[in-house]
């Protein structure tokens, strides 16, 4: 997968980890956000702990807030200390990773703070004698294009003394026009190969494990098609509320918050072709010609292919909680959608008439993501049943989190003597947690890792996020255009709307109950 | 149903003792009185994706045994088989007892249980065990061969067990000093044989050692150093409190010679048991020296420094105020750096854990240690 560059070391030779980036300086915009405290500084001190990173590494924090290095770093030691998958805190292995830890106050829009950021660079690389920058913009996403521009205006977008590269965080646009133009914005300053589109759920071990599920056993890939498969359901359910983020989320929904990025992708990985070979444009292309070949649902055709709804008071959990017009930052007349039922079709040889079923929301009863496959019945009914009720159908469920695993559903006789043989669905189960029996690291590691040693495999390319872009947006404008629906429709700590359980009982099947 | 009160207390760790024909019927009863209740609350679920047969030449090795498995079965649910073989006995003995690892699976909500079989054995019956371990496999599932002793390479049970494995793991660093060489020999002439793979848990000891030298040269400026590396010190601390013994230094310098293409043109043994050699690499004469620090309380490898002309260095050294943390220092005319990095004392389970995680040879261990024998054999 590695597609880094550099003289061979002979000593790297059947060694059982990675190879270490090389050595590189990461500035973090937006070095005093949530992400960078709870995640990226986490990650990277952890990533130092195993010593997976390069002994020249430095990483710069370029945010708004006027403060010295000394200040930031202190701050880092608390967010590290706290967010930490890896405790109690190394304070050898902190102190050094602290030393090379500098801040930048500035405006993200002033010339001024890029010259200074350029100015620490070059102390920093006259140091280290590594040219090697990773840009991360972890900022709100409307700086993401000032950024880009001003970095290209003050001559950061090119290193003479090695690569430069820059980490966008999710979303990427927030309709097909605004992903076009970022797009367009950050090529003007950067090369595709030095864009690296962050969604992190492909950081997760279960997400990578899809490819290794389908693609390094034998028995699956036959079966993988129209021919043996009924209908695919997508489900990624959250019983948490927004967070206090409204002021993000009544712009977002759910729509951009789960399904353009996380449940798109989920999509690709499940209905893709094998790649050629397992190098990043290879998976990418592959994954690219999924969503090429999702059915468009037109602007006037939303409310036929999906199902809105918005939580209201509730119980989860036993604990009371509140409705989503109630959040913080939220209209009390809003018309944000906190949950989305979605049919959709891949319209290609393999997918041809094979419905998927893609569902997301807040506030659910449970935490779940999984992707099922379920099969088409037996083509006769062999076995009379008691009660004249169908066979329930096989279902391969790749569960992504949070209990990772695969389970395969299979009837099985009842056992002793009946009148009637007794047909009961049994679960064969792998869990992660049971084979493995140790947790993976972040996904955010993984991530930040790839991105240093130039290993795009598991970021989105331009084209993958303006196709699901395409995708999404006319059902967007649909929406936008269409009478607002009655808000709140379900209740928090339910499985969504009514309507979402109408809305595939009309297809004649139903939302696993998970 | 409750699960019976005996089978409750199997899955706490106690063992059962049974009839040996009937391992397998009371390993299954025990599952399926398990299936239909909880332990402490909590769904009990039987895992297993390897068969791991331990050889214990003694009692007390075989209660350190118990626990590395204990911790093993954590990370890889296993069908454990562990022999314990008294072979002084005179008259053939063999009995049989059941026991289970629980714990609780990382995600939390079920019990994670796996099984544990331990044969005592004596005098004659020793031999011919193979006869009721083979048996005892569980089908199309990777073997492992622990052998927590020298491996004797012309007896019959191991032969017998050998043939049956898909990895025979030993640690050279508990081999008896006066016949370490010996033993190592014979391992190596093993792995000569082409048959088994082999691991040796004191080569594991060294894989950060090694990831962290050959972070060095992993990105240019290091890099252009690496074929010029002229010297090579290497100091290493008692293990166990026992007087310190070179393998490893000879397994890390053996890898860097057989990696770096170097050819050994002489060495000696001086007195303090400093073992010093000369290489010839593509860019000249290249100096090595072991030393041990027998004053030193750590655990195996305490150093290492490689350097190039021109006042290149590269050292990793455990730090004296936390020797659980390793100071990591190039010192380049290109500019240095330094760092630390935390690299505890592998405990045996973890490093065992490692070994059972390869397929296949572990072909750079193999020519390491194939150096590493030819090393032994000058000075003396």
């Amino acid at each position: 997968m590695t597609v880094q560059k550099t003289a061979e070391n002979p000593l790297r030779v059947g060694m059982r980890s990675p190879r270490t980036p090389e050595p590189n300086t990461i500035v973090i915009f937006g070095a005093t956000g949530d992400l960078t405290l709870r995640k990226l500084i986490p990650a990277l001190y952890n990533l130092a702990l195993e010593g997976l990173l390069p002994g020249e590494f430095s990483a710069v924090g370029f945010a708004r807030r006027p403060k010295d290095h000394y200040h930031f770093r202190s701050e880092l030691k608390e967010a590290v200390a706290k967010h930490s998958r890896t405790k109690p805190l190394q304070t050898p292995v902190w102190d050094g990773f602290a030393s090379r830890l500098y801040y930048c106050p500035s405006e993200f829009g002033d010339p001024a703070g890029y010259q200074e950021l350029a100015r620490t660079l070059e102390k920093i690389e006259s140091e280290t004698g590594s040219g090697n920058r990773l840009y991360y913009l972890a900022t709100p996403p409307n700086y993401y294009a000032e950024i880009a521009h001003r970095l290209g205006e003050a001559g950061l977008a090119r290193s003479e003394g090695g690569w430069t590269r820059i980490i966008v965080e999710k979303p990427f646009g927030h309709d097909l026009a605004s992903a076009v133009e970022l797009n367009r914005i950050v090529h003007g300053v950067f090369d595709e190969d030095q864009i690296y589109r962050i969604d992190h759920y492909l950081g997760k071990e279960t997400v990578q494990n899809i490819l290794v599920f389908r693609f390094a056993n034998g028995i699956f890939e036959p079966i993988w098609n129209r021919r043996y498969i009924d209908h695919v359901q997508i489900t990624a359910a959250e019983s948490i509320g927004i967070e206090g983020r409204g002021g993000y989320y009544e712009q977002a929904g759910a729509v951009r918050d789960i399904i353009q990025n996380h449940a798109m992708q989920l999509l690709s990985l499940a209905a893709m072709e094998p790649p050629a070979t397992f190098e990043p444009n290879a998976v990418r292309d592959e994954k690219v010609k999924v969503l090429r070949a999702v059915r468009p649902i037109r602007a006037e055709e939303a409310g036929e292919f999906g199902v809105r709804g918005q939580y209201r008071p509730g119980v989860i959990s036993g604990q009371s909680v509140i409705g989503y017009r109630e959040e913080k930052g939220v209209a009390v007349d809003s018309s944000t959608e906190t949950y989305l039922a979605l049919k959709l079709f891949v319209d290609n040889w393999r997918w041809a008439g094979v419905p998927f079923y893609v569902r997301t929301g807040k506030r659910l009863p449970k935490r779940v993501t999984e992707i099922a496959i379920v099969f088409r019945q037996p083509p006769l009914a062999l076995f009379p049943t008691t009660d004249g009720s169908r066979l329930e159908p096989n279902v391969l469920s790749i569960i992504i989190q949070p209990d990772e695993g695969i389970s395969l559903k299979f009837g099985s006789k009842v056992p002793g003597p009946q009148a009637d043989l007794r047909i009961r669905p049994v679960e064969m189960d792998f869990r992660y947690g049971t084979s493995f029996g140790y947790a993976a690291p972040d996904a955010y590691e993984r991530l930040l890792l790839d991105a240093m040693l130039g290993d795009a495999t598991l970021f989105t390319r331009r084209d993958e996020v303006e196709a699901a872009w395409a995708f999404v947006t006319p059902i967007i404008e649909g929406w936008a255009r269409s009478q607002p629906p009655r808000f709140p429709n379900y209740e928090a700590g339910t499985w969504g709307p009514d309507e979402a359980d109408g809305f595939m009982e009309r297809d004649g099947r139903r939302w696993r109950r998970l | 149903m409750a699960i019976p009160s005996e089978y409750r207390a199997l899955l706490r760790g106690e063992a059962r003792p049974v009839d040996v024909p009937a391992i397998e019927h009371e390993l299954t009863q025990l599952w399926k009185a398990t299936a239909e209740d909880t332990l402490e609350g909590e769904p009990v679920v039987r895992a297993c994706v390897l068969n791991l047969v331990a050889y214990a030449p003694s009692q007390d090795v075989a209660h350190h045994i118990n626990e590395v498995i204990s911790q093993v079965s954590a990370r890889h649910p296993s069908r454990s088989i562990v022999i314990v073989a008294g072979r002084g006995a005179r008259s053939a003995q063999l009995r049989a007892s059941i026991s289970a690892h629980c714990q609780i699976a990382p995600e939390g909500g079920k019990q994670v249980c796996n099984e544990q079989i331990t044969l005592h054995v004596s005098g004659p019956a020793v031999d011919e065990l193979h006869g009721t371990v083979l048996p005892l496999l569980v089908p199309e599932l990777p073997v492992f061969l622990w052998w927590h002793d020298e491996p004797p390479l012309t007896g019959h049970l191991f032969r017998e067990l050998l043939d049956s494995c898909d990895r025979l793991v030993v640690d050279s660093a508990d081999f008896a000093p006066e016949r370490a060489e010996r033993a190592l020999v014979g391992l190596q002439r093993l792995v000569g044989e082409g048959g088994v793979a082999v691991s040796d848990l004191n080569w594991s000891r060294l894989t950060h050692w090694r990831e962290l030298v050959a972070q060095f040269f992993d990105a240019p400026p290091g890099r252009q150093y690496l074929d010029k590396l002229d010297r090579v010190e290497v100091e290493i601390a008692s293990r166990h409190g026992r007087e310190p013994y070179l393998t490893e230094g000879l397994l890390l310098v053996g890898w860097l010679a057989s990696r770096l293409g170097w050819a050994l043109e002489n060495g000696r043994r001086s007195r303090g048991g400093v073992m010093a050699f000369g290489f010839r690499s593509a860019a000249g004469a290249v100096a090595v020296e072991l030393r041990p620090k027998p004053a030193h309380p750590g655990e195996g490898l305490h150093s290492v420094r490689v350097g190039a002309p021109g006042s290149a260095t590269f050292s990793l050294s455990r730090m004296p105020d936390d020797e659980k943390c390793v100071a990591v220092t190039a010192e380049i005319p290109e500019g240095g750096h330094s760092r630390v990095v935390c690299m505890d004392w592998p405990s045996e389970a973890a490093l065992l854990c490692e070994e059972l995680e390869m397929q296949g040879r572990d072909t750079v261990f193999e020519e390491a240690l194939a150096q590493a024998v030819r090393f032994m054999d000058v000075g003396r």
